[in-house]
């Protein structure tokens, strides 16, 4: 039984007494039940030390939440299913329940996530707000899913024990890449005069950003002001089957969705398309934050005598870095430098569960 | 909302996307804001910008006290962002909260630079242009990097982000202490009644006037090439 394996066993047994209260959200009888195991993980968020005035750790949601819907769509189109089996009400994953997405679990395009947009019990249709994926083919199974905020994974009032403050200045701040930046967040304590108390954003902090989605594939960066420590424990559902995420021209900061661990060889980036090359400088890189800077590793493609072709890191051109880890509940910097954008599409960790 | 790409988007997206720096700062509700130099909460709509002076401090503050000398020292200054008094802090007079990526070459110039705040009282705040024609009070505040190393834009023009905010200026207890290293290069910290924010009665940072600028000068102002004002989404 490999590492892997055993981990994802001792996580599963760990909780096996919370199943009944991780499943609580209802599902329709005629739907099949949840099937996806369940658990946590904990999320280690470093601290200063004493030394510095922030420490940076860079974290992934390794659990998603639970699956509320599962089915097969009997008919798909540009940007909606339809589910002939399906007896949800009107708007049961969109508008006031929250903010929902349907990931596709079969065929082409499995793993692609989408938001839902509209729920409609007469047609039994769901809406879309991206189009499906090229080759997405009725009879396709698909599962529903709320997505994870950022009240939902630290608590709403901040259980997760971050450092809150009353502003952007004086607490640990939550950094999640938007494609040409970051938002930044934070747990405000105020009075309601001067934004009031509970998650905000540093561009408005009179608004609650309790309910700001993190996708599946957002990495979460911790800026940590605290001294010491601090651990996060994500209770949530393990993810099975393939992912499918869009890395896109520049950077992208991407969680390890799985709750085991994937290594650069594993985990599918090489074979989806990222661009190698015969060094660091004409290969898109893998940058992974160590604590203190990043670890720069590309594809490379070189003769043996140069070097060979693998995982390289940009410090040794020689070493097949292949199995560099990428942790349960990390997240990695992609930068794609070379190249349009693809869908990197990662296999299930571990392959067997 | 967060794209989720399809085969077909693919062959469409662009490749000049660009990543950024970020630069998170305020002028918070929590603490310090900005005043007028009569007391009253510098206006919502006022421009702040954030970015750095390649001039000595004298030569800033010497230049602070005519229109003439205002355009001197936009000359020798490299925008990072701008912001406006009342953004991200519910229409507050007097604050601002903000978050602001740089890409590119800029991005890149400023990297490991001196963070400048500079504020204006103006006439007429409807363009950021116009802000800066018409400002009849300024005030450029700082504190040294050495002093504290987030008040440089960030070092990786990729990745980096800081944070800064007006109260670094102050003690971090009360925020009515200015310490030792600030820098008032035009403005002033009198930490008196008359200039208290009305919102949190925590001591402003007060600008300092400026004689009201010359039709001449007013014409020659289009080619500063000042950033049109952009309007925030609620």
């Amino acid at each position: 039984m490999n590492s892997s394996t055993q981990f994802l066993r001792r996580l599963t047994a760990a909780v096996v007494g919370s199943c009944a209260a991780l499943v609580a959200t209802p599902l329709l009888a005629q739907t099949t039940a949840t099937t996806d195991p369940v658990g946590f993980i904990t999320l280690n968020v470093a601290g200063t030390g004493g030394s510095g005035s922030s420490k940076i750790s860079f974290q992934g949601f390794g659990l998603t939440r639970a699956v509320e819907y599962q089915g097969s769509a009997e008919t798909v189109g540009t940007n909606f299913v339809v589910d002939n089996d399906a007896t949800w009400t009107d708007n049961q994953f969109n508008g006031p329940a929250g903010a929902y997405f349907l990931e596709i679990a079969s065929g082409t395009g499995a793993g692609t996530t989408y938001d839902i947009t509209g729920t409609v019990a007469a047609t039994k249709r769901i809406n879309l707000a991206q189009n499906l994926a090229a080759g997405v083919a009725n009879g396709v199974s698909f599962k529903i899913r709320k997505h994870w905020t950022i009240a939902a994974a630290f608590g709403a009032t901040n259980s997760a024990g971050l450092q809150g403050g009353d502003d952007s200045t004086t607490a640990d701040q939550l950094l999640v890449w938007n494609g040409s930046g970051y938002s930044v967040f934070y747990y405000q304590v105020a009075i309601p005069a001067l934004g009031g108390t509970g998650w905000r954003s540093a561009s408005d902090t009179f608004a609650d950003a309790g309910t700001q989605v993190i996708y599946p594939d957002d990495g979460v960066i911790v800026k940590r002001i605290a001294s010491a420590a601090v651990n996060v424990v994500l209770m949530g559902a393990v993810k099975t089957g393939q992912s499918s995420f869009p890395i896109t021209p520049g950077i992208n900061i991407i969680a390890n969705v799985y709750a085991a661990p994937m290594t650069l060889a594993s985990c599918g980036l090489q074979a989806s398309g990222i661009t190698g090359g015969d060094d660091a400088t004409t290969a898109d890189q893998v940058q992974i934050w160590n604590g203190s800077g990043f670890n720069v590793y590309y594809y490379q493609v070189a003769i043996p005598a140069l070097g060979g072709t693998g995982w390289r890191s940009a410090s040794d051109t020689f070493t097949d870095a292949g199995t560099t880890p990428i942790p349960v509940g990390s997240s990695i910097v992609v930068k794609r430098s070379f190249g349009p954008a693809f869908d990197w599409k990662l296999p299930q960790h571990p392959p067997t569960i | 909302m967060k794209k989720f790409l399809t085969a077909a988007s693919l062959v469409a997206l662009s490749v000049s996307s660009a990543s950024a720096a970020t630069l998170v700062w305020s002028a918070s509700a929590a603490r310090n804001g900005f005043d007028m130099f009569d007391g009253t909460d510098l206006p919502v709509g006022s421009l702040v910008r954030a970015g750095f002076f390649d001039i000595s401090d004298s030569l800033i503050t010497q230049n602070s006290t005519s229109a003439a000398g205002l355009t001197f020292l936009n000359q020798h200054f490299t925008e990072f962002a701008v912001a406006h008094i009342g953004e991200g802090v519910g229409g507050n007079a007097g604050f601002f909260s903000n978050t602001d990526n740089l890409s590119g070459a800029t991005a890149t110039t400023l990297a490991g630079q001196q963070i400048y705040l500079w504020a204006f009282a103006s006439v007429d705040n409807t363009s950021d242009a116009l802000s800066f024609t018409t400002a009849f009070q300024t005030g450029i505040f700082y504190i040294p990097l050495a002093s504290d190393a987030d008040w440089k834009f960030p070092t990786d023009p990729d990745l980096g982000s800081t944070t800064i905010g007006l109260r670094d200026l102050t003690d971090t207890a009360t925020s009515t202490t200015l310490l030792a290293g600030a820098r008032l290069l035009a403005g002033s910290f009198p930490g008196d009644a008359g200039h208290v924010s009305s919102l949190n009665g925590k001591p402003n940072f007060v600008l300092a006037n400026v004689p009201e600028p010359t039709s001449a000068m007013l014409l020659g102002m289009g080619a500063l090439g000042l950033l049109a004002r952009r309007r925030r989404n609620s």
